[in-house]
């Protein structure tokens, strides 16, 4: 019987999401000994919930309440997005923590260095890949490279680049850590069927039930973070899958709903104190929302690749990843490797004789997916709207984004070099994709960490500027949104926080 | 390659929960489609997706989910006939009836318009996730009760040129 909590319990650290922030920060918590009760919106699968069919597993783990504006693809389940995500996990460079000194002042944007160095969070980022089981790393070999990885690598190299690599992906590529390597099944972003790929669901969660210093409470979804006359948070309160109200009542409260919901839940929890939103003082609250430049190029070659056959993003290349002003853009981008369904193909078919050549060519498919640093603007933000509210009664959240012309340069660049990699092996049609593939999958800002309270929400460890038992605990924290993808920064983020909050607590202090 | 079989029960259940569901609002008395309505939309998934190999019967299958939706929902059936009316005008005689050169110009003209995006959605949906669509296109399906493709061709590209 797993522990249970009393929700008068005042002693516990409320964590809210179970995702890579929250699940990871969950279980080093409650290794460490500290009590913690994980509040998650949607369900509990098993592994054997999961299935290959993408449709059907996107309602059984996708987030679908409604939202306006910028579209997201997000996950409502225990492990959050960790269920969907392809495991891609480089690490930022030194300069982009800092952003602001490297690139300087760019029109319209609010950039900042961020509060944080690579040295301070390279002993982190150690401890995310050992407990990952991130391939090429902790003696692990990397990914196995797969035919639709040895397009890219064929035509990257006659294309001149040559830091091409499958490793950094958090698939195991043997077994590892209790979990079988990699079977090369093919459907990555509909849960992995035999957990070979890191997810909280199977990894940190029952680590941290292993315990008996944690719970995990699903279909609990948080509307309100409640605090005392002195500006303490005091707990949370949260309906219950039939829609009750409970009060969770908590020494510390850790937010990490993945930038949408976390916004959403901050600015819920208005009162007199925090007329604009919790931790809001600066303003900043669902501000400096960023998405990454993402962009996929999808290109037919001149034989089959049958890149649906094997992990979906196991490979990429670093040689844009630096900072090189020449570009005519700041900041950097990586080449992602990127497989897919026929449903996925079909959005770029056209129509007629065009979607039949494109269609029936499905085999030749060899795939890319463009990601890079996109700059924080004031103007990119989640508020909640006026006057529609979702089934809980509650205002449903808005996401205004629009890309920044140095987003839009690097994704033009970007998309250049991916044609020029297919066409130097021959590709007879290159397609690209700009709107579904990867916009809104990677979700940073919002509760930004900044070493001055006016320029961002959070301080260096994820605490807010305004509440001293407030953390955040997801991608919201990021300061800029460098080029990787956000997990593993989000992972060692966590692990970091994690041993703040328990010194914290050993101080007395919280 | 080897085909996944499907059955047409799991077909429908899984395209059923398609992400990807044009949605039109309207709700409320039955209505529906004529038998020329019905002639005309299986001409435009033809048209619009014209894989020579696949039998009337399977654009007949991708339609159902429409159809029957319109069938309960005068808003989106008068949406759909609005569109072959349209087709009518631009042929400038029965579509259906025209020469199939005719027609596909006629399906230019309308090109990006709502009646044209909700026909076009709505059978791209259904019809790239048909377990006979996947064939034609060497697509396999759900892998993993074969053991995924660590032993069964992931990597086994062979016409990549050596340098």
């Amino acid at each position: 019987m797993a522990k249970q909590y009393d929700v008068d319990d005042q002693s516990v650290v409320v964590v809210i999401g179970s995702g890579a922030g929250g699940g990871t920060l969950s279980n080093e918590l409650a290794q460490k000994g500290v009590d913690v009760v994980c509040l998650e919106a949607g369900g509990r699968l098993s592994l054997s919930d999961v299935v290959n069919d993408p449709p059907l597993m996107d309602q059984r783990m996708g987030w679908h309440d409604e939202r306006r504006g910028a579209s997201v693809w997000l996950c409502k389940t225990v492990g959050g997005t960790t269920m969907r995500w392809s495991g891609v996990c480089p690490r930022f460079l030194a300069h982009e923590f800092r952003a602001r000194t490297t690139y300087g002042a760019m029109d319209d944007t609010s950039l900042i260095d961020w509060p944080l160095t690579l040295e301070e969070l390279e002993p982190y980022y150690d401890k995310a890949e050992t407990k990952m089981g991130i391939s090429g790393t902790n003696g692990l070999p990397p990914s196995a490279e797969n035919s639709n990885f040895k397009v890219l690598k064929a035509g990257a190299k006659r294309v001149g680049y040559q830091d091409i690599t499958s490793a950094h992906i958090a698939i195991n590529p043997i077994a590892y850590d209790g979990r079988p390597g990699c079977l090369q099944i093919g459907f990555c972003n509909d849960g992995c069927a035999i957990g070979a790929k890191w997810s909280t669901l199977y990894t940190e969660i029952p680590k941290a039930e292993s315990t008996d210093h944690f719970e995990l409470r699903t279909e609990a979804m948080v509307v309100k973070i409640n605090h005392d006359d002195g500006g303490r948070v005091t707990g949370v309160v949260y309906a219950d899958k039939d829609g009750a109200l409970h009060e969770q009542r908590a020494r510390a409260v850790c937010v990490a709903c993945n930038v949408v919901e976390t916004t959403r839940l901050l600015l819920l929890s208005e009162t007199t104190l925090f007329p604009d939103g919790l931790a809001n003082s600066s303003g900043q609250v669902g501000k400096n929302y960023m998405r990454h430049m993402a962009h996929g190029a999808v290109a037919i070659m001149p034989g089959p690749v049958n890149a649906h056959r094997g992990a979906r993003q196991a490979g990429f290349i670093r040689d844009e990843h630096d900072h090189n002003p020449e570009r005519g853009f700041a900041g950097g981008y990586l080449i992602e490797l990127s497989g897919g369904t026929p449903q996925a193909h079909s959005q770029l078919a056209g129509w007629g004789a065009d979607a039949q050549s494109w269609m029936e060519n499905f085999s030749h498919r060899a795939g890319v997916f463009l990601v890079g640093e996109d700059p924080p603007q004031e103007s990119n933000r989640i508020t909640l709207h006026p006057t529609d509210k979702d089934t809980l009664g509650l205002p449903v959240p808005v996401l205004d984004y629009s890309a920044h012309p140095n987003t839009i340069a690097m994704k033009r660049h970007a998309a250049a070099r991916a044609h020029e990699i297919y066409s130097a092996l021959g590709a007879t049609d290159i397609r690209d994709n700009t709107d579904q593939l990867g916009g809104g999958c990677h979700n940073m800002g919002v509760a930004r960490m900044s070493a001055d309270p006016r320029d961002g929400v959070t301080n260096r460890w994820g605490q807010a500027h305004d509440v001293p038992n407030l953390f955040i605990s997801d991608g919201s924290v990021f300061s800029t949104s460098a080029a990787p993808n956000p997990t593993l920064t989000i992972v060692a983020l966590a692990i970091r926080q994690a041993d703040h909050i328990a010194l914290r607590m050993s101080r007395g202090e919280l | 390659m080897k085909y996944v079989p499907m059955t047409r029960r799991s077909f429908v259940a899984s395209a059923a929960g398609a992400a990807f569901m044009v949605v039109l609002p309207g709700c409320g008395s039955e209505s529906g489609l004529g038998e020329n309505d019905r002639r005309a939309l299986l001409r435009m998934a033809r048209l619009l997706y014209p894989h020579d190999a696949l039998a009337d019967d399977v654009y007949t299958e991708v339609l159902q989910s429409l159809q029957s939706r319109a069938t309960h929902d005068p808003v989106l059936a008068e949406a759909l006939r609005a569109g072959i009316e349209e087709l009518d005008r631009a042929a400038g005689r029965d579509w259906r009836t025209a020469p199939t050169e005719d027609q596909i110009e006629a399906l230019g003209r309308i090109e990006g318009g709502a009646s044209f995006n909700t026909v076009q959605d709505a059978v791209r949906a259904q019809l790239y996730e048909h377990p006979e669509v996947w064939s034609l296109i060497g697509y396999e399906g759900s892998s993993v009760e074969y053991g995924g493709y660590l032993l069964r061709g992931f990597d086994d590209i062979d016409w990549l040129p050596e340098d």
